[in-house]
């Protein structure tokens, strides 16, 4: 009887890790039992319990995390809206650009400006584009809005355009709508002036001023600006009319330069009859 | 049963309990490429190489029972796995010896066989029912994963033979 307590005892850890198994195996058989259901549901609400403060900890680096990333995120969209935003202009200008082309009778160079150097009582602007382009000095420079000027010194790579808000600057216009002529020039702030214009002359509030056709440097029916005010000159026989420029001066990004010359024959007949045609 | 050996076992006991609620509540977290570390087999390994094989079987069936009904698994699932792990690291357990001691060597090698064969019964009980090649789930979750706890185990043991400084531990007072 010793003998076989004996051989028990040493067969005893492989007996009772027999005996579990066969539990642990009778266990997995009996697994979806009502009894066991129940006993699991407690101990899920036991750790569940458990879990609860845990889980808030493991949100809360989550949620760190995920501002960071979004943040991130949020960078490189911005950063991409920026882009979009530059690129929409540029087709915005382009597309401007190429409807101006079209619609413009005669040969234009497209030039960016580069620089505004101030002088007193002037508004210059530099262009990346030169004698290498067909710039010529006196070129008529345009925009899609209007007229800005006139090409003021030409290099081979860049030229120099003297604007409309010039105190040197005239320029012979008209009255659209009415045809009455008159010479227009700036003297301060942003508006012209349309001077030589008889108190007599059909002129109203909002007519349009257009290059002239007695002009020798413009063609004619370029859009100036707008008739703004309407009062008597210091002489009292002329009207002193306030034009609002077209152009924007201030936000000026790009230009045209007009390939633009009257005709010669016209001004060797001139010059032979000693004709001076005034503002240009 | 002596007032040391209750005192050893009461200390057991609370380690048990604290490893089940890691297991449970901090596993989760820890997971690597969808492998969860076992902290109750690194203890069940521990368990065997000071205490014994009959100790770790009893332990692991106790654990392995509780681990099944907090975390869903079918019931008896992880309480044959541990028992079987607890079976198996307790050879390593040598009772002719004085003082129980750790032999890091032999005691990496347990952990690495122990935990493949503690992966391959959850394996195998689970293969049919998930949409991935045999072969895949030995990598990950067998190998992978007895690689993982291998580590864990790893570094438990460094920190144990820092405070004890040597590699060699007294299991018993």
């Amino acid at each position: 009887m010793q003998s076989l307590y004996r051989f028990l005892e040493s067969l005893r850890d492989y007996l009772i890790t027999s005996l579990l198994c066969v539990i642990s195996l009778a266990l997995i058989a009996s697994s979806d039992a009502p009894q066991t259901q129940v006993l699991r549901g407690i101990a899920v609400g036991v750790f569940a319990t458990l879990q609860t403060p845990t889980a808030w900890v493991v949100s809360f680096f989550r949620s760190r995390e995920e501002t960071s990333t979004l943040r991130t995120i949020n960078m490189e969209l911005l950063e991409e809206v920026m882009q979009l935003r530059c690129l929409r202009r540029e087709n915005e200008n382009l597309r401007e650009m190429l409807g101006f082309r079209q619609r413009s009778l005669h040969p234009i160079i497209a030039a960016e400006i580069i620089g505004t150097p101030t002088l007193p009582g002037q508004k210059f602007y530099t262009l990346d584009a030169g004698t290498d382009r067909g710039i010529q000095v006196g070129l008529p420079v345009i925009h899609e809005n209007g007229l800005v000027g006139k090409v003021f010194a030409a290099s081979r790579g860049h030229s120099i355009v003297q604007s409309l808000l010039s105190k040197t600057f005239r320029v012979a216009a008209k009255i659209r709508r009415s045809r009455v002529d008159g010479i227009v020039s700036w003297e301060s702030g942003p508006h012209l002036i349309l001077r030589n214009v008889l108190k007599t002359a059909d002129v109203a509030v909002g007519d349009t001023i257009v290059t002239s056709t007695f002009s020798n440097i413009f063609p004619s029916e370029i859009p100036i600006g707008s008739v703004l005010s309407i009062g008597p000159d210091e002489t009292g026989n002329f009207n002193r009319i306030v034009v609002r420029p077209f152009v924007d001066f201030s936000r000026l990004e790009h230009v045209y330069v007009m390939q633009w010359s009257r005709h010669a024959d016209a001004d060797s007949l001139e010059m032979r009859l000693g004709v001076s045609r005034g503002p240009s | 049963m002596t007032r040391l050996q209750i005192g050893r076992a009461t200390r057991w006991g609370v380690l048990f309990a604290a490893l089940v609620i890691l297991q449970v509540v901090f596993a989760p977290l820890l997971a690597l490429w969808g492998v969860t570390p076992d902290f109750v087999l690194v203890g069940l390994l521990f368990l065997a190489a000071l205490e014994g094989r009959l100790p770790a079987v009893l332990t692991g069936f106790s654990t392995g029972i509780v681990l099944d009904i907090a975390a869903g698994e079918v019931i008896g699932l992880s309480a044959l796995a541990k028992t079987l792990a607890g079976f198996t690291a307790g050879f390593q357990f040598q009772p002719h010896l004085e003082g129980q001691r750790i032999r890091p060597v032999i005691f990496m090698l347990y952990a690495a066989g122990v935990s493949v064969l503690h992966n391959l019964i959850f394996l195998l009980s689970y293969f049919r029912s998930l949409n991935i090649s045999l072969l895949s789930l030995l990598f990950s979750h067998c190998f992978g994963a007895a690689l993982y706890h291998t580590f864990i185990a790893a570094i438990v043991l460094l920190i144990i033979s820092r405070r004890k400084q040597g590699i060699a531990m007294e299991a018993r007072p």
